[in-house]
């Protein structure tokens, strides 16, 4: 695994503009970065991130499959009582997921570690299933990089195919794509997805999420009045249990994407339940409940996260007993009321400076891809940068 | 290969972008044969001209005519006052969630054909049923046969009609909004944070 600085080419914001990729810099700082790229060898992808990730996932589902069944442990993942029977349903019907990212440290020669799982509304999907992909298009016809070069990416193809499968269990239904207003970056997501499920042949609408509403009998509404019957809602479970439609959930015939019982993945609680179920697991850090604590081998430094947040807010580095060390690289943010867990801490690897994190890919169950971000802070954030990578 | 090899772009460019609109009127396709894309319909005015006039039984002709009055209860062409319909559809009625909607003026029914053991022993069946109404308003569709959408299948009279499969997909259900706005606000109370990083507001809920 290298990182290999390059030029950038010479027309990729024209191009940006022709494909409508409208937040690759924001707020004056770049955040798409073709100035390098990183290179692995097929084996550090095929044995160092794709097992891997799938073996997980399989681990995920054996951890929602415990603590549906558990309450005590429903109460343990913060999740609302009102919201058990929600995510119970989805569960036992077999409620179909389409997409996932698993975050990793990984440096090419050591096991990848699992970070976290954003099982449930993930990011940078158009990033790394299209963008990066004509990137590398470019690049072998412009010669810049060798015809053979590759990439870990058919998560575009599995996309629409996985939309395909999951449109012939709603037959008829339009799909209504859903994210919050004054968000570029969500709503670019949001079309790219759009896109993908109108390459499946499915009819599709959008609607803010601010926007939608409620009839008399409770079902949920867009902006001509029609019903919603099949929604793809780029919006935490966590948080539409929190708003004032959350306490109607659950009355409506509609189909969720991804689906309700995704709360339980998305959930920061699956770390120290994956740990407790798998311990010892290569590709797992130790990982604690707060009350847990006395379990901590005493001269492990641990990294505190609450139970439910986004884009590295409210981390913060403790000692073995989840006292602060009061680190410069703690981070703030809205986030905590509902708890924390803890995980062994363990560096991103550095190339150049930088710190690296490895987003791996699912499409449902099957691994489909990478994306990398880069960080000059060692706990990645909403402003590290993407970059593209290669197969040589 | 790691890497899908190919990748449609065309689909994928936002820039000059062109659209297709749906027909709006059959006239240009009445000479053609009924191809893939097209089916062959019969417009029917009561259960009883439906018996006589397709090879549906008269079991069928009233599922259809049922089905069709169901549809229209939640696809019809809506009002918010009564002058309006009626400037469009001529006899207008209310309806319970008070919108103004107008009465059907027939079906539409598209057969199927069942072949059963050999080609000697045939059902009909019909495979979709769907509301129409008699446009009266000004115009060019003044007297055409309409659906719920604003699709205009002909004139009143005809043997039968051909219709893009397109247009014989069902309608989604219109309903009447009694709020909005119930979800979102746990997003924004977490984007009122924090307003040193003025970053945090317009950044995404993703992760």
């Amino acid at each position: 695994m290298l990182r290999v600085p390059c030029e950038e080419r010479s027309n990729w914001e024209a191009l940006a503009d022709e494909f409508g990729f409208k937040f690759h810099t924001m707020y004056g700082e770049k955040y798409w970065d073709e100035s390098a790229y990183y290179q692995f060898s097929l084996g550090q992808i095929e044995n160092g991130i794709e097992a891997p990730t799938e073996d997980i996932h399989q681990m995920c589902l054996a951890v929602v499959d415990r603590v549906i069944h558990d309450d005590a442990l429903l109460t343990k993942f913060a999740i609302p009582q009102a919201q058990w029977a929600l995510i119970k349903t989805s569960w036992e019907n077999g409620d179909p997921s389409l997409y996932s990212r698993l975050d990793f440290a990984y440096d090419g020669s050591g096991v990848a570690k699992l970070y976290e799982n954003n099982a449930d509304t993930p990011t940078s999907i158009y990033e790394t299933g299209f963008w990066q992909w004509v990137w590398l298009e470019n690049k072998v016809d412009t010669q810049n990089l060798p015809r053979h070069a590759d990439q870990f990416n058919s998560v575009q193809e599995k996309l629409v195919n996985r939309f395909k499968e999951i449109y012939a269990l709603n037959p008829e239904r339009t799909l209504h794509f859903a994210c919050c207003k004054d968000t570029e970056e969500d709503r670019g997501t949001v079309q790219y997805l759009e896109d993908c499920a109108k390459a499946a042949n499915i009819d599709t609408k959008f609607v803010y999420i601010e926007d939608i509403g409620i009839d008399k009998e409770d079902q949920f509404t867009d902006l001509d009045n029609q019903v919603i019957t099949w929604m793809f809602k780029l919006y935490p479970w966590e948080f539409m249990f929190e708003d004032e439609y959350g306490q109607i959930l659950g009355k409506q015939n509609i189909r969720w994407l991804e689906p309700p019982w995704k709360a339980i993945l998305s959930n920061k609680a699956l770390l120290p339940m994956l740990w407790k179920m798998f311990p010892e697991h290569p590709n797992l850090l130790p990982s604690y409940f707060e009350d847990e604590l006395h379990l901590v081998p005493e001269d492990m430094e641990l990294v505190k996260k609450p139970i439910f947040s986004r884009e590295g807010a409210n981390i913060s580095f403790t000692n073995s007993r989840g006292e602060p060390l009061g680190s410069a690289s703690d981070s703030d943010g809205p986030y905590g009321e509902e708890g924390f867990i803890f995980q062994q801490k363990y560096s991103l690897p550095t190339f150049d400076g930088n710190h690296t994190l490895i987003g791996s890919w699912l499409i449902d169950d099957q691994a489909a891809g990478i994306s990398i971000r880069e960080d000059a802070n060692a706990i990645t954030q909403d402003m590290s940068r993407y970059l593209p990578h290669v197969i040589c | 290969m790691k890497r899908t090899s190919f990748l449609d772009l065309k689909l994928m460019r936002k820039r000059s972008r062109t659209f297709v609109l749906a027909p709006i009127s059959l006239a240009v396709m009445a000479g053609c044969s009924s191809g893939p894309s097209e089916e062959e319909v019969k417009f029917v005015k009561s259960v009883a001209e439906c018996e006589s006039t397709t090879s549906l039984s008269e079991a069928d002709c009233q599922a259809a005519y049922e089905q069709a009055l169901k549809d229209a209860e939640a696809t019809a062409p809506r009002y918010q006052y009564e002058r309006d319909c009626e400037n469009e559809f001529g006899n207008c009625q209310r309806t319970s969630s008070g919108f103004f909607v107008p009465f059907m003026a027939g079906y539409i029914v598209a057969e199927i054909i069942d072949e059963v053991g050999d080609s000697f022993e045939r059902k009909h069946r019909y495979r979709h049923s769907y509301p129409t109404y008699l446009y009266s308003g000004s115009g060019s569709y003044r007297n055409k046969i309409m659906t719920s959408d604003g699709f205009v299948v002909g004139s009143p009279g005809q043997r039968s009609y051909r219709m893009p499969r397109e247009a014989l997909k069902p309608k989604p259900a219109v309903t009447r909004t009694i709020s909005r706005g119930g979800f979102g606000s746990a997003a924004s109370a977490k984007s009122n944070w924090g307003s040193a990083k003025s970053s945090r507001s317009s950044r995404g809920w993703g992760g």
